[in-house]
């Protein structure tokens, strides 16, 4: 594996890339055609790109990415998220931490309405971060709650990446989606164990918010109210069924401008700079992906991943050392390609060992889905702390070192599943009835 | 090319910078256009039983590539692409110059690259119509739209260098401070 | 060994990249035995080495058109849905009344029409097709509605997969919108949309007996064609035998795929009932078939006003069906 150049010297190149400070989305386009012009050759390499920036662009299910920040720019454009945020502030006021464990709960709504992690990571990055920092949150806090949390979407159900796995393995998509509920929920309490832990070890970058009357508390609500419909469109619209995911992201930037320009005080500068500001934030996203999607193509031409994988899988030991060394592939992978390539590439694999070492299909489906995502909040690659940074600003290693916190308790959550496969299984078949 | 497009006074913006403004509109544009045509289509499918066909392809295929490609250059004016900021601060800005111009320079050229096969393509497919989108558009025209997002952003990227290298070459502090200033 | 190696021995360098997931059926019964057809036939004289990217990894559906013409794939899988634009003679068996009655006839009727009147079209594109399948006829999936007349859709929201089925979708009176078949499952388990058209694989491939009670068996509301395409700057790269090779392959592969993914839609429609699911014909298909007849006498107008002669290429294709359903 290593005799073979092409196999790491595009890693050492990107790893090299990313530390000089140019932009990552720089350092993957560079490291890509360097392993693509290794794999294939320079005109190979240059064939491959030319038609990247359209297809990785031109997808529909990348347009709830612009929706949900436009939604959030209107919104904090007027008055309307600081009026909610004082709400959640007020009423979680005796809880240290409390606004950060309310994002991680709005997080878990979202996060059931949408199947987008990086949406999620988006409008959450542009809304509450701020928010955050004003009341005093430091910024590896406020930064690493929201992308963390942001990964929710994919493992509470409907999840894109769920079905992928189903479609790829002849799964069953409803038990998949029933299983993700109890390990979905379950990392939403200990990402909020996280941060009462967290204000514990260290006060000062959690602020204690002085505790107020029933009397403010109510009043506040009054600050918060025009969000209130916003909130019953979104969410109801996708529940009832009216619309889907990605159109609930423009129904609700509709109304978030019409309630920001009516009680908000949103006017016409207001909704240039939000306009500008979905623009920006957009294109620093999707650029990345496109970029991501250049070393992809490296990674897959050259057999990289593939050659990983195969030696792994060969690995003569014990039922669970196996699973654990495909679990530990799953990881690295997840570090430097999208769930969706991961998932495609390696499940042929995969899958037919697992299963023929008896592990059941749908919780190992869980298990991977999991692994995958952390690696949605770790470096290099890490596509949630990316957007987060890129919505709200701040440094990109308080972000990493924030979320770090809560990768360490997605590994609980993980580690639970691996310890009692049956209590995820029999929770899905209940579920499903 | 311009030179010195940032030295201009602020109100005076050179030819790069209008363009950008130019192109940053039309992205802000796509991002509008994509709220309203949804808008009508749930509406009209929710209300009316009649949804605005063609929206999915208009947006995917269209919209999409506009609001993201047009706008990424403004985005490198302002240096907000997301890099990561952990070495660097320990090395002196003429480092760092020095240090980040060749692959800079490099990237510069990837999208000027992309550029070229763009407009090829642009041109080679402006007589083919779409029969999906909510009007006929010509198939080309999305990418003309990433080979113009990916010149600007190419040339934006290399006369950075260009006119940082320059003014590391007089006084280094004032070429972080000019930076700031962008 | 002893042996003398041939001098002159030719090596077949095949990369194959299309979207079909593994264990999907038309991957098992196309892609995958193309593959093993061609490796069978290196012998002494050539070598044959295919690099097999499949499940979208390298390509998608919508990219496979680039990929192919500019040579990053040697070999690819269109879907017509993406490409009538570019390619639009090669588009005809998705245009709703010229249907086939079932994927056998119309993926041996296709095949013969593209070589016959596409090779120009795809030449112009730096493509040749290689093998074609012509998919089973779309037929209606709902969620709480037995449909009987077209009139039972009206107001109805149903997907479809864009372009030409869009327009049968509405000129029964539904109303069409555009997603993803793997959005399709969440989307009718909420209720943004009543139903579907679909080929009956992908009942089962995605589930959909879970969150829809209903399937129609008899009609015939659009379809989709898959056509298997070779970069044609590969093509002319290859010596005549190597070229016999590769078509003697397709050739094989063109006999034994449909009536395989044939059988499949077929189980499919059996596992669905087993799930609980009404699968059922219309009373009286003729009504339904009538009220999109008018779509393919547009294709043939639009064919015709482009420079290409609509009536006779779809009366070809008429006769193409014909001979594919005497024999
Ligand atoms: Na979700
Ligand atoms: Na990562």
């Amino acid at each position: 594996m290593f005799d073979n150049a092409e196999m790491w010297v595009p890693f050492l190149v990107l790893l090299g890339l990313v530390f000089t400070s140019i932009p990552v989305a720089y350092a993957l386009a560079i490291a890509g055609v360097v392993g693509l012009a290794m794999a294939v050759g320079v005109d190979g390499a240059l064939d491959v790109i030319k038609s990247v920036p359209v297809s990785d662009t031109a997808s529909y299910s990348l347009v709830s990415i612009p929706m949900f920040i436009l939604m959030a720019e209107f919104l904090s454009g007027g008055r309307i998220v600081s009026g909610l945020f004082k709400m959640a502030r007020d009423w979680f006021s005796p809880v240290r931490g409390g606004l950060a464990m309310g994002v991680v709960g709005a997080n878990a709504v979202f996060g059931a309405m949408s199947g987008s992690s990086v949406a999620a990571a988006g409008l959450m990055g542009k809304i509450s971060v701020p928010e955050m920092r004003r009341y005093g949150y430091s910024d590896r806090i406020a930064l690493g709650t929201v992308a963390s949390a942001g990964t929710l979407a994919v493992m509470i159900p409907p999840s894109v990446a769920m079905i992928i796995y189903a479609l790829a393995t002849d799964t069953s998509i409803s038990l998949l989606f029933a299983g993700g509920l109890l390990p979905g929920i379950a990392t939403a309490i200990v990402y909020i164990g996280v941060i009462f832990l967290w204000a514990r070890v260290a006060p000062s970058a959690v602020p204690k918010v002085p505790t107020v009357t029933w009397r403010e508390r109510f009043s506040s609500l009054r600050g918060a109210l025009p969000g209130i419909p916003l909130l019953v469109l979104v969410l109801g619209g996708i529940y009832s069924g009216l619309m889907t995911p990605n159109e609930a992201g423009a129904i609700g930037a509709a109304g978030a401008l019409i309630i920001s320009m009516t009680f908000g005080g949103l006017r016409l500068p207001g909704i240039r700079a939000a306009i500008i500001g979905t623009v920006s934030a957009t294109g620093m996203i999707v650029l990345i992906m496109v970029c991501a999607g250049i070393f992809s193509r490296y990674l897959t031409l050259s057999k990289t991943s593939l050659t990983v994988v195969e030696f792994i899988t060969s690995i003569e030991g014990s039922r669970f050392l196996i699973l654990l060394a495909v679990i530990a592939v799953y990881l690295v992978l997840g570090m430097f390609m999208s769930m969706t390539a991961v998932l495609i590439m390696t499940l042929p694999l995969t899958f037919p060992i697992i299963s023929s070492l008896g592990y059941d299909p749908v919780w190992f489906g869980l298990v991977v889905v999991k692994t995958v995502e952390i690696g949605l909040a770790t470096p290099p690659l890490g596509m949630n702390v990316f957007v987060t940074h890129a919505a709200a600003g701040g440094k990109l290693s308080h972000a990493f070192s924030g979320a770090a916190a809560f990768v360490a308790g997605d590994f609980l959550v993980l580690a639970a599943m691996l310890a009692a496969p049956d209590v995820v299984v029999t929770v899905a078949e209940w579920l499903v009835g | 090319m311009p030179e010195h497009d940032d030295d201009r006074p602020p109100g005076r913006p050179g030819p790069l910078h209008r363009v950008e403004n130019v192109l940053t509109y039309a992205s802000g544009a796509a991002v509008v256009l994509i709220m309203i045509l949804t808008l009508i289509d749930v509406a009209g499918r929710t209300f009316f039983r009649q949804p605005l066909t063609g929206t999915y392809e208009t947006v995917e295929g269209f919209l999409l590539v506009a609001a993201v490609w047009l706008g990424l250059s403004r985005g490198e004016r302002y240096k907000e692409h997301v890099g990561v900021d952990i070495l660097v601060q320990k090395v002196s800005p003429r480092v760092r110059l020095l240090i980040t111009a060749i692959p800079l320079t490099l990237v510069g050229a990837i999208f000027g690259y992309l550029a070229y096969a763009g407009f090829e393509r642009a041109i080679d497919r402006w007589d083919v119509t779409t029969s999906t989108t909510v009007i006929p558009l010509p198939a080309g025209a999305t990418w003309l739209v990433v080979a113009l997002g990916s010149a600007v952003l190419g040339i934006r990227i290399v006369v950075d260098v260009v006119s940082g290298l320059v003014r590391a070459e007089t006084t280094p502090a004032e070429a972080e401070e000019e930076k700031d200033r962008v | 060994s002893g042996t003398e190696v041939p001098t002159t021995k030719e090596t077949i360098d095949l990369r194959f990249g299309d979207y079909l997931t593994s264990g999907h059926p038309t991957r098992d019964a196309w892609s995958e035995p193309f593959i093993e057809e061609l490796e069978k036939r290196a012998d002494d004289t050539i070598d044959i080495n295919v690099d097999y990217i499949g499940g979208g990894e390298l390509v998608g559906a919508t990219s496979t058109y680039d990929a192919l013409q500019d040579g990053v794939i040697d070999m690819g899988s269109l879907v017509s849905n993406y490409i009538s634009d570019y390619l639009p003679i090669a588009g005809i068996a998705e245009v709703p009344g010229a249907l086939q009655d079932d994927s056998i006839q119309g993926s041996a009727a296709l095949i013969k029409f593209l070589r016959n009147h596409a090779m120009g079209e795809f030449a112009d594109q730096n493509m040749r097709p290689v093998m074609a399948y012509a998919v089973d006829p779309y037929n209606l999936v709902t969620s709480d509605t037995e449909l009987e007349h077209p009139s039972d859709l009206n107001g109805l929201i149903v997907r479809g997969g864009g372009g030409a089925l869009n327009d049968s979708i509405q000129a029964l009176g539904a109303s069409p919108v555009q997603m993803s078949v793997a959005d399709t499952y969440m989307s009718l388990d909420r209720g943004v949309i009543d139903g579907s058209a679909l080929g009956g694989v992908s009942i089962a491939s995605y589930d959909l007996f879970d969150v829809a009670g209903y399937a129609t068996r008899n009609l015939k509301v659009g379809s989709a064609s898959l056509i298997y395409a070779v970069n044609d700057d590969w093509w002319q790269s290859l010596s005549p035998k190597a070229q016999r090779i590769v078509e003697e392959a397709a050739a094989a592969v063109q006999r034994s795929a449909p009536p395989e993914v044939y059988d499949v839609e077929q189980k499919s429609y059996e596992e669905a009932a087993d799930a609980g699911m009404t699968v059922y014909d219309v009373p009286n298909p003729g009504e339904w078939e009538s009220a999109y007849q008018h779509i393919a006498d547009e294709w043939a107008t639009r064919m015709t006003e482009s420079g290409k002669d609509g009536e006779a290429l779809m009366a070809a294709w008429r006769g193409y069906l014909d001979d594919a359903a005497q024999s």
